[in-house]
């Protein structure tokens, strides 16, 4: 006869139960600690802390969504732009701030709404036949982007297309939607596209994205805030090169020089680069024209040696040329290089005059 | 006793019950709060470094963010650095930067023509920690050296040194509870050279197709038409006329001086004459802005192995770095070459260095 009290086996089962139930319905919680969504340049803590971290996620997706936007519109080229802000009140602001520092801008901390760069924002919710949909806004200078989302569960998702307004140059823009395919959904499908100053361009593509739960990844096989910039970036100047290639018959070259990238995968110049960079930008005068070669790939798809070459195009608009007189060159083999080739890793920069 | 162990062994089950009672449920909430954790939404880089500054390196960068803002107007200027440097005392000189009014851009590498870094070296002689600070932004580097005479208390132990801009400034060295000033001559500025990257930086070849023409045509043993300077530009020889390398670059600007460095026979050497004569030129000739061409010259025999370029374009460098080291920017200053083993006439001094100060047309 067992010795044990009648009470004990009942609240045993009971217990063990409990604990397997909650380990077999976990509370799959999406959530974004409050650091990953704080400017480095201004902050309140207490605003992001009071927040709810699936809300915190959700706002970070939105805000990822409208940044990786905005650093395809050509006058807003991180690399160039400096934006002012100031110290935000509200989650969606720290979110957006962030996100701004994050893309590569330049920021610059204001009391009021100085400059001509002057980062606004809002959130308006909407009560529709469709349910709750949220408009964010966000207004940089005279360019504004606007879309509508909706929440859905612990997931949020565009119910509109991207309004951008105050630019003329949006018919390459590729919005960074995938990123909201990756949380999943029953079925769920969401329009995606742009359009410019509330007007459809017929040159726009617009798509109904469908979002199953086969769809949804791991949280750490999602895409990192920063590769979806990089991605926009390089997508930019990938467009940018094919749109504006130049007619190097009408030019005679000038200057060349070749920098040298301690490796193939390294973004840094270095001192040396830069000033050889610096002294040939200094004869650049307004018609003539800089060509960044680095690609030495076979096939022409080196991403490695788009990167060196978006570097230096990003070290030439750094030092005022525009970026509309630089121009990637396409790939073009000149040795034989190996995938896995480490060694120093020319780029050649060659400056073009007028004939 | 043996009844005591028969006891504890009719009790075993209950225990054993007990124990997996407290046991599973923690186990379970151990497991599920290491589930949340894992949970994030778009991943992020880390953000800025907590840990704390020591005061000496407050005082110090506060020194440093001073001068900054005396050489960069901050309401204009965007400054970069690396947003994966998350070390304290950078985030601390940031912190200082924004609060001054400047733009700061986060950068995956070195982008920018406005780049921060800075370097800290610490020596100790004499029982005294050293302190050396140098602050790089750009082109231009700011360095001082300070000493640590007591717990949180520093000491100014140099003058400011200042390479790559001509800028005053103004050394506001006030003594305060964490700062005393032992030698108030220490608190000015002086300029230096930056010669650290020069050995480094590639060659920029000058392929304009006239040149190309000129080569083809020369004739096997004259002087040679083209060598690289001291910024390792490619530069034409101007013995055999032409234009400067460099004049696309002079259109808006006009000649408001022009003097010539005269050397010694055979020689690179540049004397205290010539060094006071620079000194002039630099002090109360050159603004902020100016360029100053120079064209280094050596027409006539020479016994010397490196020849008349290397003699020509040797007295142009000893000339440019004379200008570096009184805080002018290689950027402002056209170093070019005339050589021939015969005189130039009166184009072109036998053995000098014409110096042509230009300033930006109003």
């Amino acid at each position: 006869m067992s010795t044990v009290p009648v009470f004990i086996r009942p609240a045993a089962a009971l217990l063990v139960a409990f604990a397997l139930s909650a380990c077999t319905t976990p509370e799959v919680k999406v959530g974004v600690p409050p650091e990953a969504l704080t400017p480095r340049i201004t902050s309140k803590p207490s605003v992001l802390a009071e927040t709810d971290a699936t809300e915190r996620a959700q706002l970070q997706l939105v805000a990822t969504n409208l940044i990786a936007t905005l650093v395809q519109i050509p006058e807003m080229r991180p690399s160039t732009a400096t934006l002012q802000v100031s110290t935000p009140q509200t989650v969606f602001g720290h979110a957006l701030l962030r996100a701004l520092e994050d893309a590569g801008f330049g920021m610059q901390l204001v009391s009021a709404d100085q400059g001509k760069n002057y980062v606004s924002y809002s959130k308006r919710l909407s009560e529709t036949e469709s349910g709750e949909v949220t408009d964010y806004t966000l207004a940089v200078g005279r360019i504004e982007l606007s879309r509508e989302y909706v929440v859905n569960g612990d997931a949020v998702y565009p119910s509109s297309l991207m309004n951008i307004s105050g630019t003329d140059s949006i018919a390459d823009i590729s919005l960074a939607d995938d990123i909201f395919i990756e949380q999943g959904g029953d079925g769920t499908a969401f329009i995606s596209g742009a359009i410019g100053n509330g007007a459809a361009n017929p040159d726009l593509q617009i798509v109904t994205l469908d979002v199953n739960d086969f769809d949804e990844l791991p949280q750490d096989k999602r895409t990192r805030q920063d590769l979806v910039f990089a991605e926009a970036r390089q997508r930019f100047f990938e467009k940018d090169a094919k749109r504006s290639a130049p007619d190097l018959a009408r030019y005679g070259k000038f200057r060349r020089t070749v920098l040298i990238f301690d490796d193939s995968t390294t973004q840094m110049m270095g001192a040396s680069n830069k000033l050889a960079v610096r002294l040939l930008v200094r004869e650049f005068s307004g018609d003539d024209i800089m060509v960044i070669k680095a690609c030495q790939a076979a096939d022409g798809t080196d991403n490695a040696s788009m990167t060196r070459a978006i570097r230096v195009k990003e070290e030439l608009a750094g030092l005022g040329v525009p970026t509309k007189s630089s121009y990637i060159a396409p790939c073009a083999r000149t040795s034989y290089r190996h995938a896995s080739d480490n060694s120093p890793t020319p780029v050649e920069l060659i400056h073009y005059r007028p004939n | 006793m043996t009844q005591s162990v028969d006891d504890t062994a009719g009790r075993r089950p209950w225990f054993t019950t007990a124990r997996l009672c407290i046991l599973i449920p923690l186990f379970s909430i151990g497991a599920c709060s290491t589930m949340d954790s894992a949970e994030s939404g778009l991943q992020t880089g880390t953000f800025g470094s907590e840990e704390r500054v020591e005061t000496v390196d407050q005082t110090i960068l506060d020194d440093m963010t001073d001068i900054v803002t005396q050489l960069f107007e901050p309401i204009d200027t965007t400054l970069q650095v690396n947003y994966a440097n998350n070390d304290p005392l950078l985030q601390y000189f940031i912190d200082q930067l924004v609060n001054s009014g400047y733009g700061i851009q986060r950068v995956s590498a070195d982008q920018g023509a406005n780049y921060v870094s800075y370097r800290r070296d610490l020596s100790k002689a004499d029982g005294t920690s050293t302190i050396n600070y140098r602050v790089f932004v750009g082109a231009v580097e700011i360095a001082r050296d300070y000493s640590v005479p007591r717990m949180n208390i520093v000491a100014p132990a140099s003058v400011f040194r200042l390479s790559g801009t001509r800028e005053s400034v103004t050394v506001n060295d006030r003594p305060s509870g964490r700062k005393i000033v032992t030698d108030p001559s220490l608190s000015q500025a002086q300029y230096f050279a930056s010669l650290q990257l020069d050995e480094q930086a590639p060659v920029i070849s000058l392929i304009t197709p006239q040149l190309v023409e000129r080569v083809s045509a020369r004739s096997a043993d004259g002087p040679s038409l083209q060598a690289l300077n001291s910024s390792k530009i490619e530069v034409n020889n101007l013995f055999y006329g032409g234009g400067s390398t460099f004049s696309s670059l002079l259109d808006n600007y006009q000649r408001v001086h022009k003097q010539v460095i005269v050397f010694g026979n055979d020689s690179m050497v540049l004397g205290d004459t010539n060094k006071s004569l620079i000194d002039q030129l630099v002090d109360s000739k050159f603004r902020n802005g100016d360029i100053i061409s120079l064209v280094g010259c050596s027409n006539g025999a020479t016994s010397l192995d490196i020849g008349n370029e290397g003699l020509a374009l040797g007295r142009a460098k000893r000339v440019t770095e004379a200008l570096l080291n009184r805080g002018i920017a290689r950027e402002y200053v056209l170093d070019e070459g005339c050589w021939a083993p015969v005189s130039a006439g009166d184009a072109f001094p036998s053995r000098g260095v014409v110096l042509e100060l230009w300033r930006e047309n109003a």
